[in-house]
Order: structure tokens, then C-alpha cells, then sequence
């Protein structure tokens, strides 16, 4: 609303029923403001913040939706969580999610965005090439890595055997079963990280590389002291979004793993999902799946904060 | 003008949304929810026509899903009001429905019965289906776990294709012979799959060899020295090399089917797929313990929910369903044992089906698996899925795995 009325504010040097005037005009343009963002408050207030205040008072009950009991409970449940042992071993596992796959995925489509941008013949052709995966559901993919790396009858195991590596099963063991989750998941979303990147890339004015050479930057350098830090703010949002869906991470494991063997694959969202829809405990999973908002909160405003002084930093007007 | 036209626009859709959802008068719908989506989904649809052709005053509308998204749909549905009338459902599954109340009790529907004696259907599966006294549940199909075995694989050994193994004994013996490494120590051809989730219960029955069992009185009694012998017994197979570990049903059935594991136990569905692979089928029943044997017996039930309006409806479709000839053409097309104890010596039957025989003579001493446990699902993905994980790969010792699934158990039960 202030912001319609902030154009109209100069009042400096208007007559007094001008000023009237302005105001009731002030009114009426506020007015169709609010009829304009009506229609999609109102989608919104239904579909999402409706769900969330009914799922915050959810997780303070003993909330079984089949049986459709409800006891109170206050903040029971959230103390619950955290003497619950698969609680924890999902969020542990859920850290070593993050901790490995945005760390590989980010390196890994900035690597490739920055060949890629070289423009090399049918670097076109690779762009494409490996953006296909983005268009490819989740799912899919994970119904056909989940193939591809079976320990027995996959085509992965059956080349490295071949090759003469020990390789024994990929998603049925759970020292590699996180590995090859996290795989699946860069192989998916590497492509589209690129795109990204490659757009902050080309933004970047030619002048500074060409300034750069005079001064007898090599390309090294030149990545370092002109590319990247010009591309902090792309590699902000890069990092922040893909953190962000690093804990909410959930398809490849429902279908690749079902959060095994021996739940080490098991991850928040899953542990959740878990509860809510196969317990039907969903006082319970709507209390975890607050805990999960919360650290995902926490760590965007730290990002934020962070990314704030680097953007400011690497500004060059 | 344009204000009005859109106004009109969705007035008839509106309208014609309200069109939609009525029901024709006269006749009763009953909408029945099924995961038969296999190969005896185009028998289940023949019979649901005859019947459907047969009464004019009742129609059967079948929604086949798959069994997952059954689940998945049929919580949200009963919530919403909009639950199906008639619910095909795993017997392991049905008691948590009938706990939270939404399945209507049949006690009254089964009295005033004309054509349904329930002394003549499979007994285990009408104790299954009763809960806390009332019967919630009637059989929809009955099936066994059998043993299956590659012949080829066993001349392949050196052991007689047409003699399986009758005893536990027998069946190390021949697990020895089975398994295939390459030089360098990979198993190339398993004994046997032995599945430990998402699957039938392949492990219960080398437990009940040994006499060991899961629930008593809804007490776990699953720490016994009985189970602690199953279970070592188990940790060494998979030791050796009998099947892979950590197998779902799905990848136990696709090795046996891939001619990469000559043993699998599974039940009568299984049939025309390891047929169809290609498979020189054997099928026996299941291995005799040192302390007997028992197998899987149960699969599905029919229940109706209690919100349904064409109760009554629904019922003559579960009569119709456990006739004679219903069942008799159910066996010999899809290869299911019927589910009525008074066919066992029907000619048409053995003539036309028979595979069906060895399923027949699994049924006197097959159980129902935890049918009457509303926990169920959660025993085994929380308890039981761990507890065979953890012995089959050697992270744990027997009596240290059974110990902790004990204390589980006893936990969740008193949740």
C-alpha cells in the first residue's frame, strides 16, 4: 500500500483541496491495490498459510489422523524428537546429505559452466546434453539409477566388475547407499546449476577479462580475481536454493531406498513422511517437519547475511 | 457484457460439475478398490462383468491401483467422506482400519446369509479376520508360500530335478551345491533369495523351522533360544553366499527370475512370471525345521467401510465372490487356491490347475502372519526389517540383534 502511495506523496507546493484530492486518490488507487492482490491472498491464505498454522497446531497434539484423536500435548513433541533415535540418525543423516551434495554439486556446475563458456565447437551441443536430466522427473531417474547401480543385475556393478573392481552392491550397502543417493541427485541437478551459473557468467562485461589480459592476468587469475567474485551473487542463490532442497530431499530415497538398508539413507523428510502417512502419528511429524522449518530458517538468514558482505565486496560500479 | 457471459460460463460449469457427481437412482453403486493389477487383474475384471450382467440392481465399480497407492489414497479418502464401499486389502493390513473404525463389523450380514456358510471358507482366514470379537474382514483370495526351484540349476548341481528338498537339512545340502563364485570370490548364482523387505515372509519361515515365533497375546516373544539358533542359522547362509543381502521381494523374485538364484519361497501369483521368464519351474512345499513346519498362509480380504451406504450391496458381491463357481473359475484362471475348504478334492479343479495341489496341501499347517495386529506394518518395517537386516549382514550377533528387536517390540506394543 505505501509503496502506491509513496509516488503520490509530493505534496510540496499543492493548494489545500488539491491535497484533499491527492488523498482520497491515494485511497481509491490503494484500494484497487488490495483488489488486485485479493484473488492471490486468497489462494495463498487456503492453500498454504492455512496448512501451516493447522500443522503448527498439529505438532502440539497427539494427533493420529486415522483414528482422528487428539490429545494435548504442548511442546511434548518436540521434546520427544530429539530423545528419538531415528530422529536424530535422520538429521545426522541428513547433514551428510548436505554436506556432500551441495559441496559436489556446486564445484561440479561451476566446473562445468566455466568450460562450457569457453564456447569450444559443440559446447551448444554438451549445454543441451547435460541440461537434459533437469527435464527428467525424479522419479524416473531414480527408478533408473536404482537399476543401473544394482549390485546383481546392474549394468554399473556389471563394468566395474569387469574392470576388475571389487564392487559389491551400491544401494544395498550402507556404506555406499548415502553415495549413491547423493550421486543420482548431482547427476539430476547438475545441468540446471550450470544454466545458472553460465548466465551470471556471461553477464560479467568482456571489458574487465580484456583489461585483465592487458594487465597479463592468465586465465587462472583471471577466474579467480574477475569470474568469481563477480559471481557471488549468482553462487549465493545457487548455494542458498540448493541447500534449501538438500534437506528437503526425498524422492530419490523414497524410491531408490525407502531411507534403508539398516536406515542409513533415512533423512528428515522421510523419517516424516514415515510418521505422518504410515504411522499416521501426524502431531508428531508435523512437530519434526517445524524443527526442520526452523533449521532451514536459521541457516538461509546466516546465508543471507553472509552472501550480503561478499556481493558488497565484489561490487564493481 | 463480458462480466455476464464469464458469470454464465461458470454457473454451467459449476452446474455441471453438481451434474456429475449425482447418482442415477434405482440402481445401487458400490465402488470397490482393489490392487489387482497383475496378471489375474483381466480375471477379476470378467468375473466383476458377469456379476455386473447378472444383477440389475447392483453394479460394481472397480478402481484397480496399485496396492502403494491404494494406501495411500484409501487414509485421505476415509477422512474426506469419500472412502470406497468395498476394500480388497492385504489381511496384514485391515485390523489398523478396523481399530481406527472405519470398517463395518459383518456379524449381522453373515447370520442373515443365505448363501454364505462361513464353515465352509478357509478357517484361518476367518479367524484372521476377526477383530476383538466382531469379523471385519472375509477372504478374498488364499494363498501359501511354496517352495520354487530352478530344475535346470539343480541338474546343473548335480541334484535330482524332480526330488526338492523336504527337509531343512536337505535344503543346506543342496545350498552348498547351488552357490556359484567366480575366481576371484564373487557370487555369480545364489542358492536361494531370501527377501527381508517389502515382501512376503520369507524369514518367518525358516523361525518357525526352529519353533520360534514373533507375538504371543500381544506380547513379543521374539527373544527366544529357538530364534537365536534360526537366526545364527540364517547369518551363516548368508555368510556363505546363499542369497544377497538386504533383497527386497521385488529383486528376490527378479534374481530367481533371472535365473541368478535357483530357490525362492513365494506364493501362487508368482507362478506365470517365472513360467514366463523362461524358467523350468519345480514347486514343493516348503522345507520341514527340526521342529516342524509351518508357512505363510493369508493374502487378501474384503471389507467393507463403515461409511458405505449399500452395505448390504456390498455384501452379495463378497457371496458371490465365495461361491463355488466364482472360486473355481478364480483358481483355475489366476492359480490362486480357493478359498473355500470344501473344494480340496474338486476333479475340475486338480484336472485344470495343477499347480494348485501343492498350495492345497500348504493350507493345514500355513498361519496367518500378525493378521490380527493393527501394528503390523510398523512390527515390520521398525523391528523386524532391522532385525534381518542386521543378522544377515553380520553387524550384529543373533542373540545381540534379537535382544535390542526385543526391546523394540515390547515398545512399540506398548506405545
Amino acid at each position: 500500500m505505501s509503496c502506491f502511495a509513496a509516488g503520490y506523496d509530493d505534496s510540496v507546493g499543492v493548494k489545500e483541496g488539491e491535497l484533499v484530492r491527492k488523498k482520497t486518490m491515494d485511497r481509491t488507487i490503494a484500494l484497487a491495490g488490495i483488489r488486485m492482490v485479493l484473488p492471490s491472498m486468497l489462494v495463498i491464505s487456503i492453500f498454504v498459510l492455512y496448512p501451516i498454522v493447522q500443522s503448527l497446531w498439529m505438532s502440539l497434539h497427539d494427533w493420529n489422523i486415522l483414528r482422528n484423536t487428539k490429545d494435548f500435548l504442548g511442546l511434548a513433541n518436540y521434546a520427544k524428537a530429539f530423545g528419538d533415535e531415528r530422529f536424530v540418525r535422520a538429521l545426522t543423516n541428513t547433514l551428510v546429505y548436505t554436506l556432500t551434495y551441495v559441496p559436489s554439486l556446486v564445484l561440479g556446475s561451476l566446473l562445468v559452466a566455466v568450460f562450457i563458456n569457453y564456447q569450444f565447437t559443440a559446447s551448444g551441443f554438451f549445454k543441451s546434453l547435460l541440461f537434459l536430466p533437469a527435464i527428467t522427473s525424479m522419479a524416473i531417474v531414480a527408478i533408473i539409477f536404482r537399476f543401473l547401480l544394482d549390485g546383481d543385475i546392474g549394468l554399473v556393478s556389471i563394468y566395474l566388475r569387469n574392470l576388475g573392481l571389487p564392487v559389491k552392491d551400491f544401494l544395498r550397502n550402507p556404506d555406499t547407499a548415502m553415495a549413491s543417493v547423493v550421486f543420482t541427485g548431482v547427476w539430476r541437478w547438475l545441468g540446471f546449476n550450470m544454466v545458472i551459473i553460465l548466465s551470471g557468467l556471461n553477464s560479467i562485461p568482456d571489458s574487465l577479462y580484456e583489461a585483465a589480459e592487458i594487465d597479463g592476468a592468465g586465465r587462472v587469475r583471471q577466474f579467480f580475481s574477475i569470474s568469481l567474485p563477480l559471481l557471488m551473487p549468482t553462487m549465493s542463490f545457487v548455494i542458498i536454493t540448493n541447500l534449501i532442497s538438500s534437506f528437503q530431499v526425498f524422492d530419490q530415497i523414497y524410491v531408490m531406498t525407502k531411507g534403508g538398508p539398516l536406515f542409513s539413507t533415512e533423512v528428515l523428510v522421510y523419517y516424516i513422511y514415515y510418521r505422518g502417512f504410515n504411522v499416521f502419528d501426524m502431531g508428531y511429524a508435523s512437530a519434526m517437519a517445524f524443527l526442520l522449518f526452523c533449521m532451514i530458517l536459521v541457516l538461509t538468514l546466516i546465508q543471507l547475511k553472509g552472501f550480503r558482505s561478499s556481493e558488497r565486496n565484489g561490487d564493481y560500479s | 457484457m463480458k462480466k455476464i457471459v464469464v458469470l454464465i460460463v461458470l454457473i454451467a460449469l459449476v452446474t455441471g460439475l453438481y451434474a456429475g457427481g449425482t447418482q442415477e437412482t434405482g440402481k445401487k453403486t458400490v465402488v470397490f478398490w482393489n490392487g489387482y493389477t497383475g496378471p489375474d487383474r483381466p480375471v477379476l475384471e470378467e468375473l466383476v462383468e458377469q456379476y455386473n450382467a447378472a444383477h440389475t440392481d447392483i453394479e460394481i465399480k472397480m478402481e484397480i491401483m496399485p496396492w502403494d497407492t491404494l494406501f495411500q489414497k484409501l487414509m485421505p479418502a476415509m477422512i474426506a467422506g469419500n472412502a470406497p464401499d468395498l476394500i480388497a486389502m492385504s489381511v496384514g493390513r485391515y485390523a489398523e482400519y478396523a481399530q481406527a473404525g472405519k470398517l463395518a463389523s459383518l456379524d449381522d450380514l453373515i447370520k442373515s446369509s443365505k448363501t454364505l456358510d462361513v464353515n465352509k471358507l478357509v478357517p484361518g482366514m476367518i479367524a484372521a479376520g476377526n477383530f476383538e470379537g466382531k469379523q471385519y474382514a472375509m477372504p478374498m483370495a488364499f494363498a501359501a508360500l511354496v517352495m520354487y526351484y530352478n530344475k535346470t540349476l539343480f541338474k546343473e548341481a548335480g541334484l535330482d530335478p524332480q526330488k526338492a528338498p523336504a527337509t531343512l537339512a536337505e535344503l543346506q545340502d543342496a545350498w552348498k551345491k547351488l552357490i556359484k563364485k567366480d575366481s576371484s570370490g564373487n557370487v555369480v548364482q545364489y542358492a536361494q533369495a531370501i527377501g527381508v523387505k517389502s515382501t512376503v515372509p520369507m524369514v518367518p519361515v525358516f523361525m518357525w523351522m526352529y519353533g520360534a515365533d514373533y507375538l504371543k497375546d500381544g506380547k513379543s516373544i521374539i527373544n527366544s533360544a529357538e530364534a537365536v539358533t534360526a537366526m545364527k542359522m540364517l547369518a551363516d547362509a548368508f555368510k556363505m553366499g546363499v542369497s544377497p543381502v538386504g533383497l527386497t521381494g521385488q529383486e528376490a523374485d527378479n534374481l530367481f527370475a533371472a535365473g541368478k538364484a535357483a530357490i525362492e519361497f513365494n506364493g501362487p501369483w508368482a507362478i506365470n512370471g517365472f513360467r514366463g521368464a523362461g524358467i523350468d519351474l519345480g514347486i514343493a512345499e516348503v522345507p520341514a525345521g527340526p521342529k516342524g513346519r509351518k508357512t505363510w498362509g493369508g493374502d487378501s480380504v474384503l471389507c467393507i467401510t463403515e461409511g458405505s451406504k449399500v452395505k448390504e450391496a456390498a455384501w452379495n458381491f463378497i457371496e458371490y465372490w465365495n461361491s463355488l463357481e466364482t472360486q473355481r473359475h478364480w483358481a483355475l484362471n489366476v492359480g490362486f487356491p480357493p478359498t473355500r475348504t470344501d473344494m480340496a478334492d474338486d476333479a475340475q479343479l486338480k484336472a485344470g490347475n495343477p499347480d494348485i495341489v501343492h498350495f492345497l496341501n500348504s493350507a493345514p499347517y500355513s498361519v496367518l502372519f500378525m493378521a490380527e495386529e493393527p501394528k503390523a506394518g510398523r512390527i515390520d518395517a521398525e523391528v523386524l526389517v532391522p532385525l534381518y537386516e542386521a543378522v544377515t549382514r553380520g553387524t550384529l550377533g543373533a542373540e545381540a540383534a534379537l535382544k535390542a528387536a526385543d526391546a523394540k517390540l515390547t515398545a512399540l506394543l506398548a506405545e
